[in-house]
């Protein structure tokens, strides 16, 4: 009998820890690619490591408009903030190659995560992996994971695909709606739209 | 002369954003009371940037234009000139270089006053990339007469030239299966190579490459959906690009999807 749900434990966590995937498909449902690197102060990231949390991961670079739209208006820090306070992981994924438009040295990006204030970690892919990995080809590109490792929200941050931060108030934050949504138990409405911004400087 | 551009360009662009030329041309230099001319917008852009499509791909930000016009003018939606697909490190998007002309139908009521001026105005705001991005604006105007004796303006010969024409909509079915809706080609006016396809919705698609997939029903272009398409789309336009045959040129479609 012990023996018994003991087994039935470890198949438990052998069939949950398999929703994080390897490679596939990107799509609503399919499980989250993992990766497993470093983050800017050199701390181990692994998207297993959060399961049980929900994760966003946001592509990004400090020298692109569409970035500094809700950077410079604080929008994405405050975004950060909110909900990291209420469990949730945010990662700041930078795939730009040395050399590539918005390059930034782990060094560099802690002191703009100082100064800009990001409570999020931040992750310097200068490999572009973990960009390749989720077929991410602007910033800013938004993913959310569930806490079963599935991919619940990817796309646009908002639906005013603009430069301007005088748009952000009558926008619609589509990762807010699917975090709000999410956290509250209920089915996330709209789960993926089209990301826009600057095309990521990748390895070429 | 090309080494003082390359100068002048270096010059430019270590502090300020290169320069994009934004000019209004009309079809005429006169206007009739209720009957429709055109405007375009000439975009000549710094050598090596560019600016996009109404659906930029995976990067970038389409072209926009705000009309000011006088009362009881109405301006119709943008007729966009065949783009260039562009992969810059495995982003591809659609793209204007050196030069592009966006043209806008342009109707005055029926009731215009002989001998009155028509004031245009446009604010224009446009992405410019290279590697880096920097949005641009301008504010352009013209001023038009009006009389019976409209005059074709000959620069816009090379907006006319640009702009698509439309395609018979009979000649081409559209339909969905899988991630892509399929253009099926009904006759023989096409060839059977070298279609290009310049889809218009971004919501919908991106800038990734169209296969052509002959099948025993017919010839199909295939044009995969984006990842980020929130189902399959009603209808699909775009440009259709026919490089040889009865049907050569560059045309406008819209066409309905239906079922396989």
């Amino acid at each position: 009998m012990k023996l018994g749900s003991l087994f039935l434990a470890t198949v438990v966590i052998g069939a949950s820890a398999l929703a994080y995937g390897t490679t596939g498909k990107i799509e609503i449902g399919a499980s989250a690619p993992t990766f497993s690197t470093v983050d800017s102060m050199g701390k181990s990231v692994r998207l297993e490591d959060y399961k049980g949390k929900y994760v966003v991961l946001e592509w990004s670079n400090f020298g692109c408009p569409y970035v500094q739209k809700h950077y410079e208006s604080g929008n994405m820090q405050s975004l950060q903030k909110k909900y990291t306070k209420k469990g949730v992981v945010w990662l700041t994924i930078f795939s730009s190659a040395p050399g590539g438009h918005g390059y930034a040295s782990s060094a560099e990006l802690n002191k703009i995560a100082a100064e800009k204030k990001l409570s999020s970690k931040l992750v310097a892919d200068a490999s572009g992996t973990i960009g390749h990995l989720y077929g991410a080809k602007n910033t800013p590109t938004m993913f959310v994971i569930d806490p079963r490792g599935h991919i619940a929200y990817m796309g646009g941050i908002d639906d005013k695909a603009t430069a301007d931060a005088s748009d952000i108030p009558s926008s619609k934050n589509y990762v807010a709606a699917a975090l709000d949504e999410a956290l509250a138990g209920k089915p996330i409405t709209i789960s993926k739209s089209r990301p826009y911004g600057c095309g990521i400087g990748y390895k070429r | 002369m090309a080494c003082a551009n390359v100068v002048l360009f270096l010059i430019c662009c270590q502090s300020n954003a290169p320069h994009t030329k934004t000019e209004l041309v009309a079809s005429t230099n006169t206007v009739q009371a209720g009957k429709s001319f055109q405007v375009a917008l000439h975009m000549t852009m710094a050598p090596e940037w560019h600016s996009y499509y109404i659906n930029p791909g995976e990067s970038g930000q389409a072209t926009t234009i705000k009309w000011h016009l006088p009362a009881g003018f109405k301006a119709g939606p943008i007729q966009w000139p065949v783009p260039k697909r562009n992969v810059l490190g495995g982003v591809a998007a659609y793209v204007y270089e050196h030069e592009a002309w966006l043209v806008t139908d342009i109707t005055p009521p029926a009731n215009l006053a002989l001998g009155q001026k028509v004031h245009i105005g446009a604010d224009i705001s446009w992405l410019l990339c290279q590697e880096v991005c920097v949005p641009q604006k301008s504010a352009l105007s013209l001023e038009l007469a009006t009389n019976d004796n409209p005059v074709p303006n000959p620069r816009f010969d090379s907006a006319k030239k640009a702009l698509p024409t439309k395609l018979n909509p009979s000649l081409i079915r559209a339909y969905a299966k899988k991630d892509a809706v399929r253009l099926r080609f009904k006759t023989d006016l096409f060839p059977a190579s070298g279609l290009e396809f310049y889809p218009s919705d971004a919501k919908y698609f991106g800038a990734d490459p169209h296969p052509l997939e002959h099948t025993k029903s017919g010839m199909n272009l295939v044009i995969p959906l984006s990842k980020y398409a929130p189902g399959i789309p009603k209808h699909v336009s775009g440009i259709l690009v026919v490089p040889s045959g009865n049907a050569k040129g560059a045309h406008w479609i819209d066409v309905q999807v239906t079922e396989p």
